[in-house]
């Protein structure tokens, strides 16, 4: 019976180690993020340009994190099975530019190819007109998960891990107002739900899974944002100032 | 029993080298050559294949294109080598020949003598195709020598897209690359 204990306090402080090797582990992993602009380029002379006044970032978490979700164990005679799952969240840290600096360059950009109105970080100083962002959610997450499988024969044993990567899922929140000289004359929020697609979740090593792992999530906030900069010119375009 | 013994290791030296043999002849190319009219059927969405899209209408014009694109797609490699130098001891030095060892080579894995083969072929000729293949060439050339930025070619593979707007069969094929670029494959 005291082995039995002994077995199951040693399984419990190892799953609880594992979620903190993974965390120390991703922060090694950094992609980068970006995306290709697929709208077509709109070649009016004379386009009139706002300025972005602010571009607040409050959504995004400054460290990639990991904790521990419910997990399974088979504890059969001649079959074990333990599996751990670890949910991660996306931050900063694994991500290769910041965050803020591409969303406000990709918001330039998108302007300048289908935008009626170019919005510039750069004060033009001569229209009324200001634009104020706020990025009140960004999250992206999802599931770790680790398996071991071990088979007990008469004298001997067979033992094997395997790593699984799965979809990751952006949550992402921007509100933006539009100024006259100061006071807001429109409000928008802008909400993104996006589920991408992990393609290549079984990778043969555990390293190429971990860079891989980073990529998809880096990816879903890429493409999560984009979709969101292009219904923010949209609009835009709509108001014609 | 000495004896016996090296003929063991020998057997067993066997098996291995045609398991890496086996490994090396089974890695499948990076890059699939296909009709551009077969590529528009085709769902790309999840795709992590980098394919070459070779206009229907080169095929039917070149026949030394569309024999090269038969033994391509049919995986006789050996066969088309020795084609392309039968044709180029002959003295043929026309732009159907520099693409189809062109693309032999990108099967290959042999980016630097593609990219060779490829400069010789003018810029009138194959032009898309061209620019596509010279990008290409340029990222497995960068991550061969680990100067690869990921930023530099996201910026050229959107300028190479947007003088293409309307071909949404490139578009699809460069989402495809982009998915290379990001996950360093």
């Amino acid at each position: 019976m005291r082995f039995i204990y002994i077995g199951l306090l040693i399984l419990g402080l190892m799953s609880c180690s594992e979620s903190k090797m993974l965390q120390k582990s991703l922060q090694k992993y950094k992609a980068p993020i970006g995306y290709l602009h697929d709208s077509k380029i709109d070649n009016q002379l004379n386009k009139d340009t706002i300025f972005i006044s602010t571009i607040n970032n409050k959504g995004i978490d400054s460290i990639t994190s990991v904790s521990k979700m419910k997990g399974k164990i088979l504890p059969f005679i001649i079959f074990n099975y333990t599996e751990t799952n670890m949910k991660v969240e996306l931050g900063q840290s694994s991500i290769e530019q910041s965050y803020h600096e591409f969303f406000t360059n990709s918001l330039i950009d998108e302007s300048k190819r289908s935008g009626r109105i170019i919005v510039d970080n750069r004060d033009p100083g001569k229209n009324p007109f200001s634009l104020e962002i706020n990025i009140d959610t960004c999250n992206v997450r999802s599931k770790y998960q680790r398996n071991t499988t071990v088979l007990f024969f008469l004298i001997a044993y067979s033992m094997s891990f395997q790593e699984l990567g799965f979809p990751s899922e952006t949550n992402l929140v921007v509100t933006a107002k539009l100024k006259k000289e100061g006071k807001i004359i429109s409000e928008k929020s802008y909400r993104v739900k996006r589920t991408q697609p992990f393609l290549n979740s079984q990778s043969i090593n555990s390293a190429k899974l971990r860079s891989d792992f980073t990529a998809n999530m880096v990816e879903s906030l890429s493409l999560s944002t984009k979709q969101c900069i292009e219904d923010l010119i949209k609009d835009l375009n709509i108001a014609g100032i | 029993m000495k004896e016996y013994n090296n003929h063991n290791l020998t057997k067993y030296n066997f098996a291995i080298l045609i398991l890496f043999l086996g490994m090396f002849c089974c890695t499948p190319p990076k890059y699939i050559v296909k009709k551009q009219s077969e590529l528009i059927k085709l769902d790309l969405d999840n795709a992590i294949v980098n394919f070459i899209p070779i206009p229907d209408n080169e095929l039917i014009i070149s026949n030394l294109l569309d024999s090269s694109f038969n033994l391509l797609i049919n995986k006789k490699y050996r066969k088309l080598d020795k084609y392309i130098n039968s044709k180029e001891s002959s003295g043929i030095d026309t732009p159907d020949l520099f693409l189809s060892k062109t693309l032999l080579l990108i099967t290959k894995k042999e980016y630097s003598d593609a990219f060779q083969s490829l400069t010789k072929i003018h810029d009138s000729d194959y032009s898309l195709l061209k620019k596509l293949l010279i990008l290409d060439l340029n990222y497995e050339m960068a991550r061969m020598n680990g100067n690869f930025d990921y930023n530099r070619f996201l910026k050229d593979y959107q300028s190479f897209l947007d003088s293409y707007p309307d071909d949404l069969t490139l578009k699809r094929i460069i989402l495809i690359r982009l998915r290379y670029l990001r996950y360093n494959y």
